[in-house]
């Protein structure tokens, strides 16, 4: 484990919020979200659907609809990525930052063979020439263990299966070796056996050239898998994060705990209710009206994200 | 014995010529107590679906037999068909597609219902379509819904009610959590759970997660390509597999914290 307390973060977010404005109504999808990810590191970001946790990372990209407004500071290496221009901003994604996005099956353009679509982010960062490029899709294709390289760059999409698909994506994502890689959702749908070849795939990728990894899953065995630290979000905030053995073993938030006995291995016991409506979110701790310690401090008050133990941070009254 | 199976294979024709021969399901035989759980778990693509829907005679085998009740399904019309039906029924991996987009939920709940007659009259019919999103617990403001205004966990509730509605003795569970998230999943499976067992419903469950069919089943089938490779209690089937294949699945769930040592991407327990 690498001394996180001397070095200085390669992403740092601080106080991140981002809302919708749709029709009237302003809907809070990432509220106040602080985050470091330090290089060589992966963090994995936890939740159920619709926590927030994808906004989350395409706020980092600036890829979110003109609806959208987002609040705060995302500095990367010292650049404010929400502060950047749009020459400066498509510089960075691709090339600083990559991205793997989340359903292999939409996120690639089907009229397009997939060599030309993974060359296309290596033509538009370096200036290599079209065979080049080309030789260079070829080795990365070889790499993540893609059978018969040389013939699937000019495969379509559709002539792909879906583990093929994920490798294409995670080239693409790869392509100009960028220092964070955002992957969202890497294992949505996929069969155990499949599952188990993206996990080392990705941790392949992390280790061999020291990247850093935002990893956003709602699996937790994945999480646990590949992540150093864990970070648990619920509606729109986090709720714990900390070391991935500190998360996972003893918990100390109840909402962590809990999704954990949901588990199937672990006797799947739901929680209570459902996760609240990101545009009418109760006023005190926002995980409360489900909470097995339910307090009425918690009804009332928001708690703050506190240091429980040390590098372990805790959004509960109760941590203590 | 609820449902029987012997010998079923399903051939299908491919290519431009159609002179290629794809064994999709070849050859399997099990049979499925009243109440009990089967899982059945293998690989995408290993003929999972295609079993569930040769079972439910929703496709024709190319040989073997199925039995329901006693009775063989294979040679029946498609009338009598409909008929038995009634008693055995299929929830959906994508719950939003198995569900009439332009179909209010009200319609979509009450659809079964009218199909076979089992109310009398309008008001009988808004009782029971009530009782029925109860007890899969939804509540009444989802009535004037359509699918695609709900979540992913609730529409499968809703694909759960449909089914309840027409009291099957026999479901095909068909991946039905494949695309929902933990926590959702955990609502869903200890919905199914709960039901069919106030219910004694038999079930065939198809994941290709392997918790969940340890959650979940009596028993359990491994699948791959086609076959049936090894098939046994629960207990036997994750304490002591015996086939390579079933070794090498139930190799890949771990005990959480589980964690890949990333140098040389080996597991640490």
């Amino acid at each position: 484990m690498l001394n996180k307390q001397v070095m200085s973060p390669l992403l740092s977010i601080r106080a991140l919020s981002t809302c919708f404005q749709i029709q009237e109504t302003v809907v809070k999808a990432v509220d106040n979200v602080s985050l470091d990810i330090y290089p060589d590191e992966v963090l994995a970001l936890v939740g159920e659907t619709g926590c927030g946790k994808s906004v989350l990372a395409l706020s980092i990209l600036r890829l979110l609809p003109e609806n959208s407004l987002s609040e705060g500071s995302i500095l990367y290496k010292g650049f404010e990525i929400l502060e950047g221009s749009n020459e400066e901003l498509r510089a960075l994604r691709g090339r600083e930052i990559g991205m793997i996005p989340q359903s292999q099956a939409s996120s690639l353009n089907p009229l397009l063979k997939v060599g030309w679509q993974v060359m296309e982010v290596l033509r538009l960062h370096t200036k290599v020439r079209k065979p080049d490029a080309h030789k260079k899709v070829v080795e990365l294709f070889s790499r993540l263990q893609l059978p018969e390289p040389e013939k699937r760059m000019d495969y379509y999409p559709h002539q792909l299966s879906g583990g093929m698909r994920q490798r294409v994506l995670v080239s693409m994502g790869v392509a100009c070796n960028p220092n964070l890689i955002l992957v969202d959702e890497p294992t949505k749908g996929l069969d155990a056996v499949l599952r188990m070849e993206v996990v080392k795939l990705l941790g392949r990728q992390a280790a061999e050239n020291n990247r850093s990894m935002l990893l956003i899953t709602h699996d937790l065995s994945v999480a646990a898998l590949l992540a150093d630290r864990i970070a648990v979000m619920y509606a729109g905030e986090i709720v714990e994060m900390g070391s991935s053995a500190g998360v996972l073993k003893i918990p100390r938030h109840p909402y962590t705990q809990s999704l954990l006995d949901s588990l199937p291995g672990r006797g799947f016991k739901p929680i209570p209710g459902f996760s609240p409506s990101l545009s009418r979110i109760p006023p005190g701790c926002r995980f409360q009206p489900r909470c097995r310690v339910a307090c009425s401090k918690g009804a009332a008050l928001h708690p703050d994200l506190r240091e429980a133990d040390p590098n372990h941070y805790v959004r509960c009254f109760h941590a203590d | 014995m609820l449902i029987e199976v012997k010998d079923l294979v399903k051939d299908y024709r491919v290519g431009i010529l159609k002179n290629r021969c794809v064994r999709a399901v070849d050859c399997v035989s099990f049979s499925l107590q009243v109440g009990e759980t089967l899982g059945l778990v293998g690989e995408s693509g290993c003929g999972k679906s295609t079993l569930a829907r040769l079972i439910l005679m929703l496709i024709k085998p190319t040989f073997g037999r199925v039995c329901f009740e006693g009775q063989d399904l294979t040679d029946l019309s498609q009338a009598e068909l409909l008929k038995l039906r009634r008693e055995m029924q299929i929830v959906f991996q994508q719950p939003q597609q198995s569900l009439h987009p332009r179909m209010k939920l009200a319609e979509s709940l009450a659809e079964p219902l009218r199909l076979y007659k089992l109310v009398k009259s309008k008001a009988a019919e808004k009782e029971r379509v009530r009782h029925l999103l109860h007890e899969v617990g939804l509540s009444e403001e989802h009535l004037e819904r359509y699918p695609h205004e709900l979540s992913g966990g609730q529409a499968q509730r809703v694909a759960l009610a449909r089914v309840l509605a027409l009291k099957p003795k026999f479901i095909v569970a068909d991946e039905p959590t494949s695309m929902l998230d933990v926590a959702v999943q955990a609502q869903i499976l200890s919905l199914i759970k709960k039901l069919q067992q106030e219910h004694k419903i038999g079930m065939l469950f198809i994941s290709h997660d392997l918790e969940v069919i340890r959650g979940i089943s009596d028993r359990v089938a491994v699948m791959q390509g086609g076959k049936l490779v090894e098939m046994g209690s629960k207990e036997q089937i994750f304490r002591e597999p015996q086939h390579p294949y079933t070794k090498f699945l139930t190799g890949t769930v771990f005990e959480l914290p589980t964690r890949l040592k990333r140098d040389n991407l080996r597991l640490v327990h």
